[in-house]
């Protein structure tokens, strides 16, 4: 019974994380219609250069300075992506690619190919029911919890908020109300990176980073995402809970070296789930005048 | 003038191929080990060209087909004990019945959905040459795996390095054939507009499945090839990075061109070779050949993908074409009568 | 207020529009006639600024445009109506009419403001077109997507107006409504014409465009094959006749 409940706060945790990851996916889906390949390693971002930055700094200040930095790069990304663009979608999405990859080999240059962490918050773990939880896990769940609420406001009560939903909506009647479109889809990223980056940061003392997780993350957000048919917000978090609790317990109850094969097994099974009830047609990805 | 061209076509082809036979008379051990890797990555990049450039499939997991060929011939060969020539043969059939079974579901998903269930069929195939140990050896690997021998002659460095471009060329010319007949046509209206092509009467969902068997058979041969020079395997080379690296390489050969694959992969694989000798100079630090490797490979992905769509290659030769077009008129003109110089045959 | 010049407009390598020379005047109304293709849509879209010419001017109050951007030009009190109303339908109509005014005020006020203060400057412009259409008031809440189509087309047009702008562009007014409707928004844009407003309608429906415009085009083949007020349009029998589809005189 403790290990099942270990097993699920712990998948809960996880779960937050990949659920944050899922929404990043669905935000910039819906306001750009692009999949951005590189969320993972906005996550190591978060988590490595707080980890990095944390041997010097207090925590709260390094972890600041990381979701800067983050919505900061995946501002950058989203401008890459979007700007000056008449292309075809499958080259957006190569792009997107190649930066992940690319950001792949500059996290080593900078902070090396060992995991690596930063002490998590509180050092004892709590007892709840016979299962050992750490602090760190419920404030993983906590904060991107309050984030989702505030996200939410945002989105339902704010002028911005619903700008950046009438351009997903439609992009063209959003134009002709000054609405800029590509504006709007760089400031998706930066949000969605500033996701990324918190969940990341959140997550590092619990798994330490490499690199190289950029591909495992990317790959569980968007299993989410994928549940969320890439725009339903709820449904995405609920997609990556649900994922994060599966990984757990066949990690408790059978074999940890399967999970990632399980996650990914888990991904193709939903996207050809998905893909029988709607199909995916190539747009031209332009901007028009 | 169309008998002239086809007279220095021939006359290329013939070059080349002389080229191969004699060429690695002159290369060092290590040279010959990068030639025939690069001709492995070359065959697979034909096959990932065909699929991913006419027929418009992005598939992030033409590594994971290497690795069946690979891993195929050298299960057969070794844990199997069969001969040489069966386990090729078997090992090129299970890919390509495994390319039926895998694709057959998989492909009814587009676009990115394809990339990344491709990409995380990949990652499973890599997760279970891992795990299963006792069948695969695991992280360490297979080894001592039989070469090839034909009527004795043990094919060693230099005679793999002639077979496997010479298999590449024959890629090359059957590839290009299919490319310019009526099923090639097909194929690129397919990658074109599926639903337009489905209403002039091309079966897509069939036509995606052959094309993805026929990519598979290709990268599976590439692994054979390759099991059959380094005689040992180990997932690490298999990994998601190979598809990503094929994919780089058709990106910067042009998507629709496949001869333009097999410059790129020659072009990217001596950009790789250059940063390692690059990164390992002493006064670097450690990781720096894995660093640069993967953020220009990376970054080549990008801004290719960005600025020259078509493919790196093809707008190079766009605008060496115009800069010749310009020094062309820079020239004086030639005598009344004297024959003007026509351009290369186009291959 | 509207000027354009030597108008061309390439669509997929095809000339859509070929010299087209317009003009709009402050306070009146000039339509734009012609058959399915004929380039009106086209016409509307790159005044818009959806659209970019390849050759030819389009001048505003003077000022040269045709280099904007579609999201510029709605700061500049130019405001549009698409075809097919191309509301937001998950939102509500108070919310479809308040992001009308996101370019003006993004232009006016700056960025800041945006993040939530622009409550008293909204709400008078709202106020401007809950005067115009006060059944729009009663709507305020309902979501856009789930209204009738002449209430939508209400909406599209509240949400141009919310700019206050000094030139209105209408796509297909009458697209989908019932005559009555369509007959009763029209009303409408007379009282803006009015009020000083410019109006650029481009109609299929040519009694309703003939009854509101003080000058009319028609277009046809991309080409501005007449150009005059609806007067003459009619007396011309031979052009009304092929190119309009419609019989002489008596039509309405």
């Amino acid at each position: 019974m403790s290990v099942l409940l270990q097993a699920l706060v712990s998948g809960l945790a996880i779960g937050a994380v990949f659920a944050a990851v899922g929404l990043g996916f669905v935000l910039i889906y819906r306001v750009t219609n692009v999949i951005n390949f590189a969320q993972g390693a906005l996550v190591v971002l978060g988590g490595m250069f707080t980890a990095k930055l944390a041997a010097s700094l207090a925590a709260p200040v390094a972890a600041t300075a990381a979701l800067l930095a983050s919505a900061f790069a995946g501002a950058l990304v989203g401008w890459f992506s979007l700007v000056g663009w008449a292309g075809h979608e499958l080259a957006v999405v190569m792009v997107t690619l190649g930066l992940a990859v690319a950001s792949e080999g500059i996290f080593i240059w900078l902070w090396g190919d060992i995991p690596v962490t930063y002490p998590p918050v509180g050092s004892t773990a709590l007892d709840f029911f016979g299962a050992k939880v750490l602090p760190q896990q419920l404030l993983v769940i906590g904060v991107i919890a309050a984030v989702f609420a505030v996200l939410h406001l945002f989105f339902r009560f704010s002028y911005l908020g619903k700008a950046l939903t009438a351009a997903a909506l439609n992009p063209t009647a959003a134009r002709v109300c000054g609405i800029d479109t590509t504006v709007m889809g760089v400031m998706a990223f930066a949000v969605s990176s500033l996701l990324s980056g918190l969940a990341g940061l959140l997550l590092v003392p619990l798994v330490p980073f490499t690199p190289h997780v950029h591909v495992s993350l990317a790959i569980n957000g968007f299993a989410a995402a994928v549940v969320g048919r890439l725009t339903d917000p709820l449904r995405a978090i609920l997609g990556g809970l649900l994922l994060g609790e599966l990984e757990a317990i066949v990690a408790s109850y059978w074999d940890p070296n399967y999970q990632e094969v399980m996650a990914l097994a888990l991904l193709v099974a939903l996207l050809l789930a998905q893909s029988a009830r709607w199909s995916w047609r190539w747009r031209r990805h332009g901007t028009g005048a | 003038m169309a008998r002239v061209h086809r007279a220095l076509g021939l006359a290329f082809w013939l070059l080349v191929l002389a080229c191969l036979v004699q060429v690695p008379a002159f290369l060092r051990p290590y040279q010959l080990d990068h030639g025939t890797l690069a001709a492995v990555y070359a065959l697979a990049a034909i096959g990932l060209t065909l699929l991913t450039g006419y027929a418009g499939q992005l598939s992030l997991g033409q590594g994971a087909f290497v690795a069946l060929g690979a891993y195929g011939y050298g299960l057969l060969s070794t844990k199997a004990d069969l001969p040489v020539g069966a386990a090729i043969v078997l090992a090129l059939l299970l890919t390509v019945v495994a390319a039926y079974v895998v694709g057959w579901p998989l492909l009814r998903l587009r676009g990115p959905y394809l990339a990344m269930g491709t990409l995380a069929t990949a990652i499973i195939v890599y997760g279970l040459l891992v795990n299963l140990q006792p069948l695969t050896g695991g992280a360490i690997g297979l080894l001592r795996i039989p070469p090839l021998e034909i009527g004795g002659h043990e094919f060693r460095q230099a005679d793999l390095f002639r077979a496997a471009w010479a298999l590449v060329l024959v890629a090359l010319l059957l590839t290009r054939n299919l490319v310019h007949s009526r099923l090639g046509l097909a194929l690129r209206a397919l990658g074109a507009d599926e639903v337009g092509a489905e209403g002039v009467g091309v079966p897509a969902s069939s036509y995606r499945l052959h094309v993805f068997a026929l990519s598979a058979a290709l990268a599976g041969m590439a692994g054979v090839l390759y099991a059959l020079h380094w005689r040992y395997l180990s997932p690490d080379t298999f990994g998601a990075q190979l598809s990503v690296f094929l994919v780089l390489v058709v990106a910067v050969g042009g998507l629709r061109n496949v001869t333009g694959a097999v410059v790129g992969t020659i072009a990217v694989h001596l950009l790789t070779v250059w940063l390692q000798d690059l990164g390992t100079q002493s006064w670097l630090p450690a990781r720096m050949p894995v660093v640069l490797s993967t953020t220009v490979y990376g970054g080549l992905i990008a801004l290719v993908m960005k600025f020259m769509p078509d493919g790196l290659l093809p707008a190079l030769g766009h605008y060496l074409g115009k800069l010749a077009h310009g020094l062309a008129g820079l020239l004086p003109r030639p005598a009344e009568g004297a024959a003007t110089p026509s351009p290369p045959p186009r291959v | 207020m509207l000027e354009i010049r030597g108008l061309v407009v390439m669509r997929d390598r095809a000339r859509v529009l070929t010299e087209v020379d317009l003009d709009v005047g402050e306070a009146s109304i000039v339509a734009l006639l012609g058959r399915n293709g004929a380039g009106k849509s086209t016409l509307v879209q790159t005044v818009a600024g959806l659209l970019r010419p390849a050759a030819g001017s389009v001048f505003f109050r003077g000022q040269r445009i045709d280099r904007l951007p579609a999201t510029a030009r709605a700061s500049l009190g130019i405001g549009v109506v698409l075809e097919g109303r191309q509301l937001f339908p998950e939102l509500s109509v108070e919310d479809n009419l308040r992001l009308g005014a996101f370019g003006a005020l993004a232009h006016s006020k700056g960025w800041a403001p945006l993040l939530g203060t622009m409550r008293a400057e909204l709400k008078e412009r709202l106020e401007y077109v809950y005067g115009l259409f006060p059944r729009l008031r009663e709507l305020a809440r309902r979501r856009a997507g789930l209204l009738s189509g002449g209430e939508q087309q209400m909406v599209a047009l509240g949400r141009a107006l919310v700019l206050r702008p000094s030139l209105l562009v209408v796509d297909e007014l009458s697209l989908g409504l019932a005559p009555k409707v369509a007959y009763s928004l029209a009303e409408h844009l007379k009282l803006l014409a009015a009020q000083g407003v410019a109006v650029l309608l481009s109609e299929q429906n040519v009694g309703l465009a003939l009854n509101l415009a003080q000058h009319v085009y028609v277009l046809n083949g991309g080409r501005v094959e007449f150009s005059g007020p609806p007067e003459s349009l009619v007396a011309t029998s031979d052009v009304v006749r092929s190119y309009l589809g419609v019989a002489g005189r008596g039509q309405s």
